[in-house]
């Protein structure tokens, strides 16, 4: 029996390929080392002769057959091919669904223009945040307030005939207890259903503006996320002046909430706006 | 060089056996599926998401009278059509319009009579608060034909009706005078579902060109609505305004 064939039988027993071919190159680099190492000690020996006994001293084919069909189980080799074939694909899916969007830019950046403006010279102490409250599983919380300046500039008036306001604006950070869980960019019930008074009285509303020229000039906008929240902008135009707080009202399908938070008495940001409808803003 | 790499390599061989090559597949696929999962949003199938945009929104999970399935093609009327499922509450009436295809901003009306076209999310809850009594209540994104065919047209859902209803005519004229007579089709109990079509018309907006609808005509007009049972007998006969967005 040739070396080839003497190999192809007992490897036979093994079913999963990838082993079998693998244990076919093992015994035949270790038949190869046996006849190197006769040919060592019997320098005389030829080539042949020396394969000839290496093969004998391996011993029975048919019965390392039987020893190796028993040790290489072919479920295990399936189920390694299968679980690296998942791997593959979830790469691949990762590459389709999540990789290749992001490289190719798909991303939108929703913060606001002014977001860093707004609450710029906010002084620690001079705000403290309300205490958080829960609705429907997610914690809310105000995390911070500013008041600003809104001026009209019509270049045509003279200084003093120009007017202005004050408007409010707040942070509302609503947090999930699970990341699947974090509020989308647009809340449609608070859109829709929460409304906000100062304490002068005024009151507001949170639906969208469909005249606003800007996107900042909405009155709630969906801005920074975290693993688990999601931040809102609340803005309340043309507050009373010297007011004190503004409270938000949620009442809708069985959940309500009430949420006040003190407004800083100094303004923070002053913003004015010529009459043609360009924005600019001063701190 | 190389018998030290194959010597490590023999190492990581001893180390790693094949069942903790298979554990550690395992695990790494998982780790890339939830990545993958994070990175796309978390998205989740039909009723799933929408009982999570129910859960967005502050609300329990109400019960589901209609559901209209989305395009499953990325061109014409699968392109624009959302799955659609309704909800009611005690007091109230979520309908959630979802898509899974991708961050595509749909161009949305507002208010009534108004029109303004603004972009909204992939998937978007209108949330309506409900008086005691049958209710119209409109969809605010286009619907595909019931058909499944190629055509796209505004609907609207009539709730809470008497049980034995199996179909209906709802009839309403809209702001210029023109007279619409739709015939409903049965979704759960006590809930039709009317659709008109209506083609679609490019607009320019925000620098884009875009294929949208005309405007959804039916929220604020007077309707009447005939009910039938199985056998065609009239059930009952309602007058009433199909809902609209509130104001301020």
């Amino acid at each position: 029996m040739g070396t080839g064939d003497w190999l192809d039988r007992a490897v036979s027993g093994i079913r999963f390929g990838p082993d079998r071919a693998a244990v076919r190159a093992e015994l035949s680099a270790h038949l190869e080392d046996k006849s190197a190492d006769l040919q060592r000690i019997f320098p005389d020996i030829p080539l042949d002769e020396a394969q000839d006994r290496a093969l004998s001293a391996m011993g029975d084919p048919e019965e390392l057959k039987a020893e190796l069909a028993r040790v290489h189980r072919p479920w295990l080799g399936w189920l390694w091919y299968t679980c690296r074939g998942m791997l593959l694909a979830a790469a691949a899916a990762w590459l389709i669904f999540a990789g290749l969007p992001a490289l190719m830019g798909g991303g939108e950046d929703v913060r606001s223009y002014y977001y860093d403006s707004w609450y710029r010279g906010v002084q620690p102490g001079e705000w403290a945040p309300p205490a958080p409250v829960e609705a429907g599983g997610f914690t809310l919380e105000i995390t911070r307030a500013s008041r600003w300046e809104e001026t009209i500039l019509d270049l045509g008036v003279s200084e003093e005939e120009r007017w202005g306001w004050e408007s409010a604006s707040m942070t509302l950070r609503i947090t999930a207890r699970l990341p699947w869980e974090r509020p989308p960019e647009t809340v449609h019930s608070l859109e829709q259903w929460m409304t906000a008074a100062d304490s002068g009285g005024r009151k507001f509303s949170f639906r969208p503006d469909p005249e606003a020229e800007f996107f900042s000039d909405q009155p709630l906008q969906g801005t920074e996320t975290g693993l688990c929240w999601r931040e809102y902008e609340l803005i309340c135009r043309d507050i009373t002046p010297g007011a004190e707080w503004i409270e938000l009202r949620y009442d809708f399908g069985g959940n309500a909430f009430t949420l006040r938070a003190d407004i800083p008495e100094r303004s923070s940001y002053g913003s004015s706006r010529v009459l043609s409808g360009t924005e600019e803003g001063t701190a | 060089m190389r018998e030290r790499w194959n010597r490590a390599r023999l190492r990581l061989n001893g180390l790693l056996t094949r069942r903790r090559r298979i554990v550690l597949d395992l695990l790494l696929t998982a780790a890339v599926l939830g990545l993958t999962w994070a990175w796309s949003g978390w998205p989740l199938p039909g009723e799933a998401a929408f009982r999570r945009l129910e859960r967005q929104n502050f609300l329990s999970p109400g019960e589901i009278v209609f559901h209209q399935p989305g395009g499953r093609d990325f061109s014409g009327a699968g392109r624009l059509a959302k799955e659609i499922y309704i909800s009611l509450g005690e007091d109230w009436a979520a309908v959630g319009y979802l898509d899974n295809q991708g961050d595509y901003r749909y161009m949305k009306p507002v208010g009534p009579g108004t029109y303004t076209m603004v972009p909204v999310e992939a998937q978007w809850m209108e949330l309506w608060a409900l008086e005691p009594g049958p209710v119209v209540v409109p969809l605010l994104f286009p619907v595909r034909d019931p058909e499944g065919t190629d055509a796209l047209g505004w609907g609207a859902a009539a709730l809470r009706l008497p049980a034995e209803t199996a179909g209906g005519v709802l009839r309403l004229t809209d702001r210029e005078g023109r007279e619409h007579v739709l015939t409903g089709a049965r979704c759960e109990e006590g809930a039709l579902w009317f659709w008109e079509v209506n083609d679609r018309e490019k607009q320019y907006y925000e620098g884009t060109n875009l294929y949208v609808l005309g405007p959804p005509w039916m929220p604020g007009l007077d309707y009447s609505l005939e009910l039938y049972d199985e056998a065609g007998e009239a059930v009952a006969r309602l007058d009433g305004t199909v809902l609209q967005e509130r104001e301020g």
